[in-house]
């Protein structure tokens, strides 16, 4: 198949994101909220329940490793909280064509509107989940300028577009192969321990270098700076820019299997 | 409107050894690959066409209105679809059930595509045709009985106008009364789409509606 047909397909594909924007958008908020309306707090249940984790983990852990809450809190609140955005697309967008099977092999829409559905629903938590950060800021005098709210926006929709083409690469081979789905939810799961969340990245001493091997340090790091600061933030544009032509490139290069899945659900 | 020559389509490996990463990677065990589905396969129609496929369960009937439908592709061929046909095979897809029933005609309208300013007369008349009334339609649908939502799927196929409209069967929803309205709405329907395409087992259906029938085991 040549480049030019890979390229009109794409396109194809890639615009339904515009003829489906009411349903990437308003489905994605619906599957957030519809879980939890009937209770009285909503998907606020998800925020406390990170919040009282938070408040745990952050009180045992700074005793551990001996650094003072104030220091360590927010480091952890934020992180921990991205990560939850990060870890909660990578693993829905991998079971999403699975998830929504119904949708796929009845309709024309396409893999990259059931991903944009399921970073939506992702984001409308994660809003939610950023609540918490509001008293840490207040308690302990985070200045937020408005510089930081444009850090903030630019690494929002830099890892929305990585996951847009991530999470349709991870959607097709889930549901080409059966145990795809186990594998990139083990790895998500240990990358929580090899990713400075919990712990700081100078802790890793003269092995510190490894973080540049690990895509979601870079990931952590451009969502962490808009409120702490980096100063490694351009290096981790770099990676994570680089892994968004990458991801790009390879969803122009399996355009086809982007639509021939569905003969596997 | 539809033009397909020499149409080649097949579904992939159908044992677990062939859909399993390990299988693929140690090569333990021979995927089974089964035939194709259409090797050759040649299928026209024209605006004003009624088309009737026939054949048995397992010849592809289901599978052929996907490929005109657009929604699975063809690997090989010389192929000219319709741009807007809208595909009926589950006329529930996409309906959460712990969504409202107002809930699932808007989300339906997102699925469908229709445009932000479209959306509250769509909703409306998908709901004048359901016949389900405000109250009803404010609960759970998890909360309907089967044929409630199927009326509720019903009437949201209603309301979306196709260049080319693809059923599986004929929708036959509801109690005996509304049986009777569906059924006329339909051949409204039938009657307003350019061009319409239905596979059923029904022959009686086939030769009343259809200006054609083909039988896909020939194709």
């Amino acid at each position: 198949m040549t480049l030019n047909i890979k390229l009109v397909q794409f396109w194809h594909l890639l615009h339904q994101l515009k003829t489906y924007k009411g349903a990437w958008l308003n489905l994605g908020y619906f599957d957030a909220t519809t879980r939890y309306r009937s209770t009285v707090l909503g998907p606020l249940w998800i925020t406390i329940s990170l919040s009282f984790l938070i408040g745990v983990l952050s009180f045992q852990w700074s005793t551990i490793f001996n650094i003072a809450l104030d220091e360590y809190l927010p480091y952890f609140a934020i992180g921990l909280i991205s990560w939850t955005f990060i870890a909660g697309t990578i693993i829905e967008s991998t079971d999403a064509a699975l998830r929504f099977k119904s949708l796929s092999i009845n309709s024309c829409i396409s893999i990259f509107v059931i991903v944009a559905r399921t970073i939506t629903k992702s984001f409308v938590i994660y809003l939610h989940n950023m609540l918490i950060l509001i008293p840490i800021f207040l308690y302990f005098d985070t200045s937020i300028t408005p510089f930081s709210v444009v850090l903030w926006v630019m690494s929002i929709i830099s890892i929305s577009i990585l996951m847009l083409f991530l999470g349709a690469l991870l959607a097709i081979l889930a549901a080409t192969y059966t145990d795809f789905k186990s594998l990139i939810e083990s790895i998500v799961q240990a990358s929580f321990f090899i990713t400075p969340i919990i712990w700081f990245p100078n802790q890793l001493g003269k092995y510190s270098f490894a973080h540049e091997f690990n895509p979601f340090y870079h990931l952590i790091t451009i969502m962490r700076a808009p409120f702490l600061g980096s100063e490694h933030l351009m290096q981790s544009y770099l990676y994570v820019i680089s892994m968004i032509f990458l991801c790009f490139c390879l969803s122009i290069i399996f355009s086809k299997n982007l639509i021939s899945y569905k003969r596997y659900l | 409107m539809i033009s397909i020559r020499k149409g080649y389509f097949s579904y992939p490996p159908l044992n677990y050894s062939g859909r399993s990463l390990k299988g693929k990677l140690l090569r333990r065990s021979p995927a089974i690959i089964p035939p194709p589905v259409f090797s050759n396969l040649d299928f026209f129609a024209d605006d004003g066409e009624i088309i009737g496929l026939s054949g048995h369960n397992g010849s592809g009937k289901t599978t052929l209105l996907k490929l005109i439908a657009g929604i699975l592709p063809f690997e090989r061929g010389e192929i000219s679809l319709p741009k807007n046909s809208g595909c009926l095979i589950d006329i529930n897809m996409g309906i959460d059930l712990d969504y409202t029933g107002w809930e699932a005609l808007r989300a339906r309208a997102y699925t469908f595509g229709v445009k932000s300013c479209d959306i509250q007369p769509f909703v409306e008349k998908a709901a004048e045709i359901s016949q389900l009334g405000n109250e009803r339609l404010s609960h759970f649908v998890k909360s309907y009985s089967t044929g409630m939502q199927m009326r509720l799927g019903f009437s949201m196929a209603m309301v979306v106008e196709f260049d080319c409209l693809l059923l599986d069967e004929w929708l036959s929803v509801g109690d005996a009364d509304y049986q009777q309205y569906a059924s006329s709405l339909l051949k409204e329907k039938i009657k307003q789409t350019p061009c319409v395409i239905i596979a059923s087992h029904s022959k009686d259906l086939l030769d009343d509606v259809c200006t054609r029938t083909v039988d896909v085991d020939s194709l």
